[in-house]
């Protein structure tokens, strides 16, 4: 079936006119949902964590690498959903499929073909995975994944490095909120591309680690992301196997974004469990766990359902979305346009006299301001891109998606050449 | 370091060094301090100290040892310096002539008005003026109080390692204060004070005196408020979360 058009040229951006981009709407529907939901907006999404009162907060309709506010503004953009939008909004041959087992029924008492379908599907596609596993979010997984290297190994600590978001359980979310001590007591940190800070777990906790849970690269919040040193992850893969313990690959994030196989073949290594959900179904809530056949049995033992975890429609967007992505070849273009994105801002932020520091592979790139470690350059940065139709977040990595194109990189870059000015002189620099 | 130790050391650095600003602002301190010159010490064996200065209707508070006191509260143990502060009990510490014994009561007249405005007016509807002492007060306690659990409670020493050395966050009521700051020094200690810090880590700013005392009342939907731009954030995001959050546990010790 043939893709839905999607918008390929992106206009010149906006010039920011006297009068600023409206949220009213937002605000209002803000002010709604405080009297009736705690926070108005939680987690990832609340205003909190951007520039509140520069950026929109609810969202109207998406097309292709673009989406509009609830007051009608356009934006290209460069969160994807956090993530999920990998193909494009909008997009037919992935909604196609989602949309036709809508209509056979979604959610039924038994799973649907299409359950095993994807197992095989991912099992081809992901070199080291014998079997899989599905669910709705990200979280889901790496949590059963955690309980499956607990009882594959019998043992009960876990390992992950400091920084990283694995989800919102209590043994790994970042919030504080109802929180017990207990929640943490099996839990270790080492730090990321520090070999010898995991080695000293092991040594100091011998025979006690039953699995160590890392993402592809060191993705955290407000701050630079890390790719792997040199031989840190054939590191990382012997020490586990040297001392008896899972290594399990948090791919949520970056899965299928740097490699249609899983960013393990990425990165040269194999882990023994694997987590993917943000890319896998354009949008629709699926995730899933992946594994070697040495780790099939305790899988097979520990409990995993949910009420809609074997609903069709995901299932079949999936399917799509990989066979789309494999098709037009979407990660080639993902971290194409992504080194375009990273280039251009630091060409451009040189030419005002900023070092801009970009981290990250080209698909998930996040570029910041060199000269300040507290951020407000870059929340003054990201607000006034977003006045210009750019949604950057201000200390988030951000995603490409196959859906973006060089004219929408070429905005983007003029945009910025309009901002770092106004930097500038907002700080006196 | 114990809870005993900790409470104590709020109450030695956070709580009594209140007294000075209630002196600042109110006429019934002022009244009873008149004339006073005079320094009254707090602490326990082997712990910690404090010290109110009195001289020309002031107050000052030191948190240590200045000059020699005119009455020290030497307890022997933490507990008991906590049981009296908190009120639930007082022995009576060594106290030589009139003056002293002048002293004392007086001191115990002046925690009187510090109970007023950090106990007693809780829930009452104020006047813009009474909150904004009140706030004025529950923000010194509030922030001191986050400096000393970020550095002894070990509960909270993730959050303590997460906030970067050097880091500061200002808290700023708008439009006129009161204003205070949070700081983590390069040597790892935890401080707070009156006012603001040049190029901070971070900045919480309140839109008025109500918002503020809504959080330190520990009423405000702190995430709506931040969609509402009632209370606005800027720069290192995470390092206000941390503080937030001992902010938050500081109730369990003061409650």
């Amino acid at each position: 079936m043939a893709a839905k058009k999607t918008v390929t040229s992106a206009t010149k951006p906006a010039k920011k006119t006297a009068a600023a981009p409206s949220f009213q709407k937002s605000k209002e529907l803000f002010l709604r949902a405080a009297e009736v939901i705690p926070g108005a907006i939680y987690g990832h999404q609340s205003p909190a964590i951007t520039v509140p009162g520069s950026f929109p907060y609810y969202a109207a309709h998406g097309e292709g690498a673009y989406f509009w506010d609830v007051d009608g503004n356009k934006y290209v953009d460069y969160l994807c959903a956090y993530g999920p939008m990998v193909s494009g909004y909008g997009n037919r041959v992935v909604d196609d499929a989602a949309v036709a087992e809508y209509r056979k029924g979604n959610c039924l008492n038994l799973p649907s073909p299409l359950m095993v379908n994807l197992a095989e599907r991912l099992t081809g596609l992901i070199p080291w995975a014998d079997w899989a596993v599905f669910a709705k979010n990200g979280t889901d997984v790496t949590t059963w994944c955690t309980l499956v290297a607990r009882e594959h190994t019998g043992r009960k600590k876990i390992v992950a490095a400091k920084g990283e978001y694995h989800g919102a359980a209590p043994w790994c979310t970042p919030g504080h909120g109802g929180i017990v001590e207990e929640d943490r007591a099996n839990m270790l940190y080492f730090t990321w591309n520090k070999l010898e800070t995991l080695k000293a777990l092991f040594d100091t906790h011998k025979g006690e680690i039953a699995g160590v849970i890392m993402t592809p690269f060191h993705h955290p919040s407000f701050a630079d992301s890390e790719l792997p040193a040199p031989g840190f992850w054939q590191g990382v893969r012997k020490l586990c196997d040297e001392n008896g313990a899972v290594l399990i690959l948090d791919d949520v994030r970056c899965g299928f974004r740097l490699d249609m196989h899983g960013s393990q073949a990425y990165f040269g290594f194999e882990p023994d469990l694997a987590c993917y959900c943000k890319a896998i179904a354009n949008g629709y809530p699926l995730s899933a766990g992946a594994g070697r056949n040495s780790m099939k049995a305790a899988a097979a033992n520990v409990f995993l359902t949910g009420s809609y975890w074997t609903s069709t429609a995901s299932m079949a967007a999936a399917l799509a979305n990989l066979d789309h992505l494999e098709k037009i070849d979407g990660v080639k273009t993902m971290n194409e346009l992504g080194d375009l994105l990273m280039k251009g801002l630091v060409e451009r932020g040189k030419a005002f006299g900023y070092d801009q520091v970009a981290t990250g592979p080209g698909a998930l790139p996040f570029v910041r301001f060199g000269c300040e470690n507290n951020f407000m350059r870059q929340q003054v940065f990201c607000a006034e891109m977003i006045q210009r139709g750019q949604f950057l977040h201000p200390h988030h990595n951000w995603f490409l998606s196959a859906a973006h194109t060089k004219a929408d990189i070429q905005a983007t870059l003029d945009a910025a050449e309009e901002v770092f000015p106004l930097v500038k002189k907002h700080f006196g620099d | 370091m114990d809870r005993q130790k900790i409470l104590a050391r709020l109450h030695l650095h956070a709580v009594l060094p209140v007294m000075a600003k209630i002196v600042e602002f109110d006429r019934e301190a002022q009244a009873i301090v008149q004339g006073w010159n005079a320094a009254i010490q707090f602490g326990y064996v082997g712990g910690p100290a404090m010290q109110l200065q009195f001289a020309d209707g002031a107050c000052r508070a030191f948190r240590q040892a200045a000059v020699k006191p005119d009455v020290n509260f030497v307890f022997p143990l933490p507990v008991l310096l906590n049981n009296m502060l908190a009120g639930k009990g007082f022995t009576l510490p060594l106290i030589n002539g009139f003056w002293n014994v002048k002293l004392l009561k007086g001191f115990m007249a002046l925690a009187k008005r510090m109970e007023y405005y950090l106990k007693e007016l809780e829930g009452k509807p104020l006047d813009d003026d009474l909150k904004r002492k009140v706030l004025t007060c529950k923000l010194a306690v509030a922030t001191w109080g986050s400096a000393i659990l970020a550095e002894c409670d070990p509960h909270f020493a993730t959050f303590a390692e997460h906030i970067p050395a050097g880091g500061s966050i200002n808290f700023v009521v708008k439009p006129d204060g009161p204003n205070f700051y949070f700081k983590k020094a390069n040597n790892g200690t935890f401080l707070a004070g009156d006012g603001m810090v040049a190029d901070p880590s971070a900045e919480v700013s309140f839109a008025d005196i109500h918002v503020a005392a809504q959080l330190v009342d520990g009423t405000l939907d702190v995430m709506a408020a931040l969609g509402k731009q009632e209370v606005v954030v800027r720069g290192l995001i995470p390092m206000v979360d941390d503080v937030s959050a001992i902010m938050a546990k500081l109730e369990t010790y003061l409650a």
